[in-house]
Order: structure tokens, then C-alpha cells, then sequence
């Protein structure tokens, strides 16, 4: 791991810590859901994009709170036969998602944005404008 | 290939020289008097980079992921009970649902035999 003095911002720390925590909620039921159930975490210029594939959920059976620094996800998801139908093989499963992630500090609570779409859920996670970073350029000899 | 309904369904193997990630999906199959279901779930797909196939009795479901480098693939057996010319089709919240009428068996025919005398 990286030791502190060379993560100053502590921006490593806290991916991992982010990291960790989505790790931790990538477990059955959920994993099994799709090849890539697992939330993925992008790292951007000025914060994170945190994606789930969540397919079946409809917007109105996802919920998405955040307070303080606390981010709080809820889904369901049912599968259902069609109706007058009986299944005949099963690989698709129900599951109920009920976790909080702990934002870092440098995101900015008030401005993460969510959207779900073709069954994937988008969050934006945009860092809090103060923390403007300098961008170091690299040149070659 | 699979054969629907039967036993677990195993995908075909991938073909080989390709970046794209080639992946499964979970299938259920439902099956009513008239119609078999089967759903898929098949994430982050836009309904115009689906692709399904019937060639003879088999189906074919492809779909390209725009978020990440997964192309879905996987294909299936269908039974001889069922009419492949009459696929519907609909994808709503990553989740594909093909419906596939089954054909309704022919009346028997009975055959009256005429005395030869």
C-alpha cells in the first residue's frame, strides 16, 4: 500500500477504503446476478462513477438517499413468471440490496447525481470544487 | 448450444482472436399453454446493439455492452414444438423477454377406410 506521505491527499486511501466497501456488497445474492454484477468504480479528474448493473429493477424499486457523507442504496429485484406461465429452467435470481457507502471527504454529497438505465445504475460522484487540482505535466527529453 | 428447458444451458465456445470480453448470461425459461419466455438479463445493452438470430432451431443472442468491453453471447436449441419465424422481442431495464409461440398441434386427421367390395 501506499504510505501516507505519498498519497497527500490521502486519494489513494480513500479509493480503497471506497473499494473495500463496494467488495463487501459485491457477495451473493447479488454477485450471481450477471457475469458483471460487481460495482465498478471508475476513477475521473474530479471524483468517482460508480456503476451496478441492476437488471429487472424498475426506478421505482430503487432508492437512493444521501446524508451527510452517507450514501444509502436500496433495490429489490423480483423474478417473476409471466403470468398463466410456468418456469421450466432458472439461472435469474430475486435479491434485496439494502447498503451505505461512506462518501470521501472529498466528494461533494450534495452534487452526486444517479441514473438508471438499460438495467445499469449510474452514479456520478463529482469532488468538491475547492479542492481544485493541479495537473502536473510531463515532459519528455 | 443449450437445448431450452432440458438441462443447464452451456454457452458455445467463445471464438477465439477477439478483444471484446465474450460472456454468458442468466436465462430463465418460462413456458405457458401458447408461448415459451425466455428472459434475459442482459445489463447496459441499448436495445438497437441486440442482435437475435433463429437459423432452423437455433437462436442466437448477441448484444454489445456501451459502457464496457462485454459482448453477450450465447446460443441456444430451441424444441421442433415451436415457431421460430414468430420471435417477439422486448428489452426493458436490461432485461430482454423473447416470446416465442409455440404451434398448436394439428387435429388428428382420421382417415376413413373404404371398403374395397
Amino acid at each position: 500500500m501506499f504510505s501516507s506521505w505519498f498519497d497527500p491527499d490521502g486519494l489513494f486511501a480513500e479509493l480503497e477504503a471506497l473499494r473495500r466497501q463496494l467488495m463487501d456488497m459485491g457477495s451473493p445474492p447479488w454477485g450471481a446476478t450477471t457475469p458483471t454484477a460487481r460495482p465498478m468504480l471508475e476513477q475521473k479528474d474530479d471524483g468517482y462513477v460508480l456503476r451496478m448493473d441492476l437488471p429487472g429493477v424498475k426506478p421505482e424499486e430503487l432508492e437512493i438517499e444521501c446524508s451527510g457523507s452517507r450514501l444509502h442504496i436500496r433495490a429489490e429485484r423480483r423474478v417473476e413468471a409471466p403470468k398463466g406461465a410456468r418456469a421450466v429452467h432458472q439461472e435469474r435470481r430475486g435479491w434485496r440490496i439494502d447498503r451505505s457507502l461512506n462518501l470521501p471527504e472529498h466528494i461533494d454529497p450534495d452534487k452526486v447525481s444517479a441514473e438508471l438505465k438499460n438495467g445499469v445504475l449510474v452514479l456520478e460522484l463529482p469532488a468538491r470544487t475547492q479542492a481544485a487540482r493541479r495537473r502536473i505535466s510531463v515532459s519528455s527529453t | 448450444m443449450s437445448d431450452i428447458g432440458s438441462q443447464p444451458a452451456i454457452n458455445r465456445p467463445t471464438e477465439a482472436g477477439r478483444s471484446l470480453r465474450r460472456r454468458g448470461f442468466p436465462v430463465d425459461v418460462y413456458e405457458s399453454r401458447d408461448e415459451l419466455h425466455m428472459m434475459a438479463d442482459m445489463p447496459g445493452v441499448s436495445p438497437d446493439a441486440l442482435d437475435i438470430r433463429v437459423e432452423r432451431h437455433e437462436l442466437t443472442i448477441e448484444g454489445r455492452r456501451q459502457d464496457m468491453d462485454v459482448h453477450y453471447h450465447r446460443v441456444f436449441s430451441l424444441p421442433d414444438r415451436v415457431d421460430p419465424d414468430r420471435v417477439r422481442a422486448e428489452y426493458r431495464h436490461g432485461v430482454l423477454d423473447l416470446v416465442i409461440p409455440k404451434i398448436s398441434p394439428a387435429e388428428p386427421r382420421r382417415i376413413t377406410v373404404k371398403s374395397g367390395d
